[in-house]
């Protein structure tokens, strides 16, 4: 432990030296990102190595990693920084995606079918309605000092319930992968987790612009906004399928450069729906659904892409750390807590009953939920459109609760996840 | 367009490209030359250059340059690991003094003939330019000599004895270019501070290299080796511009520290290998995204044929004084000692090394005649070898 201790805390110190004591000039960002890239990618998996002794999963090391290098703390890594290289961080959640959507194979869900779409009901509606019902109330008993217009309190109810349901692909692979699991646990969590996130990324900009009508004033819902969402979740979709067809006719015809041309399929993937605005999320997913289902190599190419893939878990993971706004968990401290509680409930009763009902073992129906707890990105996104929406003191105070979930989700996810999955056995470490 | 995307496109095209290439089947070795070459990524490159089609714009070059810097530090880290003391004792020391003898020779030919010029105001580049142009023009080319091994025309023991040379002078050539470059910041900078930097930047990278042997059992499966080496090749890299060094120097001496300690060395080369053609391609369509094609001018026409003759006289000339001197190889086929006539590819990515650095212009013009060279170098001399070969 102490040899890994030094090396990352070497690797750190190369950066601290460079920066405190050599100006760099003509110097464009990118070049002096590739040097603090290098430092993270081999020093986060250090920290990950010193963290997994006290058997935390590699993903919360990445994240911590984050935090340490972020603007928490260290400040190597900046704002600045992070939005320059978001590119890299979305380059890495294509693959990712990529890999969950080849895990898809239709003819392993037909087995699991009943399970898989009995909790995937039960985590859409009953976590939503359920925390959409109890949050107004809470919300009025703990913050109703400052909130006089129920209006916000409807929308912010709206909204939490939304990102309670959101659930990171990123997280189940990166703890599927590193623990290399396999198993019937393994695949109805997968399983679920993907199509959630298939289906919370089409609901989101729906529940968004109906939360948009209690929050903003004059706010209206008009038929462009359904022909964005429409545009979006068809050319996400048309997009996944295109590049999808285009892997399959390469592995069918070409053959030659794998690794060079999957790479590039990854920038291209990633590049296209930043031009076009889609969601990165569905067309990675779906690729790798086309891929892994209609072609015969599928199952080789995925298993390609996992054998490349710590580097990108790292860059994913890390940055999602460095992003992460600890600072508001002081704010709001309590009722903070009490979401994250709540979700937590309303999770393991989904489970619960869809386990009870399908007659299915202790695992599935008393520890499945574990599975689901892990969060990343979208928060921050949803909590400006409050801050935007409600300014003032009360637009801050919900956007730090919703951050603040979301950061006790991330990293309270992977550990759970971790154990839910030697709990049931299907951990290969 | 945007940046990357247009560069995907166009990388995507040509792996197709190479594909259909490949289905030809043509046996020529010429033909051959240009497929092993990455003559049509570089093609591609060419077609989509700021001068050309504009396809990726001078802002696209600019923001995708991190990514560029990146293929040439693999490309040295690479070049690096072929300066493996142990593996390469089995080798004869005549063997040793012969590729030095070959690329000194060479080297100082070609640098009095430049200077020449430069005295005679008829060339306009800078003494350290003209260092730059010399080491690039000494090379030997290993790219002539895997298609002669490839094309059975050459017997083994033969094969090796050529192999090595060329190889041993790439490896020469990236250790002064790395010395130009020291030169460079003492006359750029203020002493104190290019000694500073120049220290920090070797001092970093040896303290790399034991990084490594210290903590290679850390990264056990061939996908954590992979990310070890990814990640110090970054640092490298990164620590190169910040400083106004080498690039290729640096991941060099990286590779040459690293596979020289007692570490596994088939490991690290199992983790690399595999993406060296892939970025190899890369490096040549980056190249030819970079030529300035405003070089038809009287005095670059004169340097450009000047230069390639110059090179191929002072190869002539070191080949005769080994071989007037007995020094030779005594089993290899004068035709076949043509190979080493042949520019390295190696060469090219010197001078994208040094643009990037300083971000001078005339380089990019060089940078092109470079390119001219090395594929007109190499077709000669392959066309020779099998002309000879045929007339037998």
């Amino acid at each position: 432990m102490m040899k890994k201790l030094i090396g990352a805390i070497f690797l750190f110190g190369i950066y601290y030296i460079l920066k405190q004591y050599f100006v760099a000039d003509n110097l464009t960002p990118d070049v002096e990102n590739l040097l603090l890239m290098g430092i993270i990618l081999v020093g986060a998996f250090l920290v990950a190595k010193i963290l997994n002794k006290i058997k935390l999963p590699k993903l919360t090391g990445f994240m911590i990693t984050g935090v340490i290098v972020g603007p928490n703390l260290l400040h190597f890594l900046s704002h600045e920084n992070l939005h320059q290289l978001h590119f890299f961080e979305n380059f890495a959640l294509a693959f990712i995606a990529i890999t969950a959507g080849g895990e898809l194979k239709f003819s392993r869900i037909k087995k699991i079918i009943k399970p898989v779409s009995f909790i995937l009901f039960n985590q859409i509606f009953l976590v939503f309605f359920a925390l959409y019902l109890l949050l107004i109330p809470l919300t009025k008993l703990f913050l109703g000092d400052l909130i006089s217009n129920d209006r916000y309190l409807m929308g912010f109810a709206i909204l939490f319930a939304a990102t309670a349901l959101s659930k990171s692909p990123a997280t189940t692979m990166g703890i599927i992968t590193e623990l290399k699991a396999k198993g019937r646990t393994t695949e109805i969590v997968l399983s679920v987790t993907v199509l959630k996130a298939i289906i919370v990324v089409l609901l989101f900009p729906l529940i968004i612009t109906y939360s948009k009508i209690y929050l903003i004033d004059q706010f209206q819902f008009t038929s462009e906004q359904v022909m964005v969402l429409l545009y979006t979740v068809l050319g996400s979709l048309g997009l996944g399928i295109g590049v999808g067809i285009v892997i399959i006719l390469f592995l069918k015809y070409v053959q030659i450069e794998k690794a060079l041309f999957l790479f590039l399929t990854g920038i291209l993937l990633t590049e296209l729906s930043g031009i076009f605005d889609l969601e990165i999320l569905i067309s990675s997913i779906m690729a790798g659904i086309v891929v892994e289902n209609f072609s015969e190599k599928g199952e080789e190419l995925i298993a390609g892409i996992e054998k490349t893939s710590l580097p990108l878990y790292i860059i994913f993971f890390t940055f999602a750390g460095a992003s992460l706004y600890l600072d508001t968990l002081k704010k709001a401290f309590v009722m903070t807590l009490l979401l994250v509680v709540l979700r937590m409930i309303f999770l393991y009763l989904s489970n619960f009953i869809a386990g009870y009902f399908l007659k299915e073992n202790k695992i599935i129906k008393h520890y499945s939920w574990l599975g689901f707890l892990g969060q990343a990105g979208i928060a921050v996104g949803l909590a400006n459109i409050i801050e935007k929406a409600i300014p003032g003191e009360i637009g801050a105070i919900f956007k730090s609760i919703l951050i603040a979930t979301v950061v006790i989700n991330e990293f309270l996810g992977p550990i759970f996840f971790k154990y839910l999955l030697i709990k049931a056995k299907e951990a290969n470490i | 367009m945007t940046s990357v995307l247009g560069l995907v496109f166009l990388v995507i095209i040509a792996i197709f490209g190479k594909y259909s290439l490949d289905k030809l089947d043509v046996e020529k070795i010429g033909f051959n030359f240009l497929v092993y070459s990455g003559f049509y990524y570089l093609l591609l490159g060419i077609f989509s250059n700021p001068n050309i089609l504009n396809i990726l714009d001078l802002s696209v070059l600019k923001r995708s340059e991190f990514f560029f810097n990146f293929v040439l530090g693999w490309t040295g880290f690479l070049v690096g690991l072929q300066l493996h003391f142990k593996g390469i004792k089995r080798f004869p020391v005549k063997y040793y003094t012969l590729s030095v003898g070959h690329f000194f020779i060479s080297f100082f030919i070609i640098y009095l003939f430049l200077l020449g010029l430069i005295k005679l105001n008829v060339l306009t580049i800078s003494y350290l330019q003209a260092l730059l142009l010399s080491i690039a023009g000494s090379m030997g080319s290993v790219l002539g000599i895997g298609l002669l091994v490839k094309e059975r025309t050459i017997r083994s023991v033969n094969a090796h004895f050529l192999q090595f040379t060329t190889a041993f002078d790439n490896v020469i050539g990236v250790f002064v270019l790395g010395i130009v470059f020291l030169v460079y910041q003492l006359n750029t900078l203020d002493f104190k501070d290019a000694f500073l930097a120049n220290s920090f930047s070797y001092l970093i990278v040896i303290l790399l290299a034991f990084f490594y042997k210290y903590l290679d059992n850390e990264f056990k499966t061939p996908e954590e080796e992979g990310l070890l080496i990814l990640g110090l090749i970054l640092i490298v890299v990164g620590l190169a511009r910040y400083l106004h060094n080498s690039i290729l120097f640096l991941s060099f001496l990286l590779g040459v520290l690293i596979i020289n300690m007692k570490v596994d060395t088939k490991k690290i080369l199992m983790a690399v290998q595999s993406w060296e053609k892939p970025l190899n391609f890369i490096l040549l369509f980056t190249i030819g995204l970079y030529m300035d094609f405003h070089v038809l001018t009287f005095k670059m026409n004169l340097l450009f044929w000047g230069v390639v003759l110059i090179m191929l006289l002072a190869k002539y000339l070191a080949g005769d004084f080994y071989q007037r001197f007995q020094l030779h190889h005594r089993h290899v086929e004068k035709e076949n000692k043509l190979v080493l006539y042949g520019m390295s590819s190696l060469s090219l990515a010197m001078i994208l090394d040094a643009y990037f650095t300083n971000h001078n212009p005339i380089l990019l013009k060089l940078l092109t005649l470079m390119v001219l060279s090395f594929y007109l170098t190499n077709a000669f001399v392959l066309y020779v070898i099998k002309v000879k070969e045929k007339s037998k």
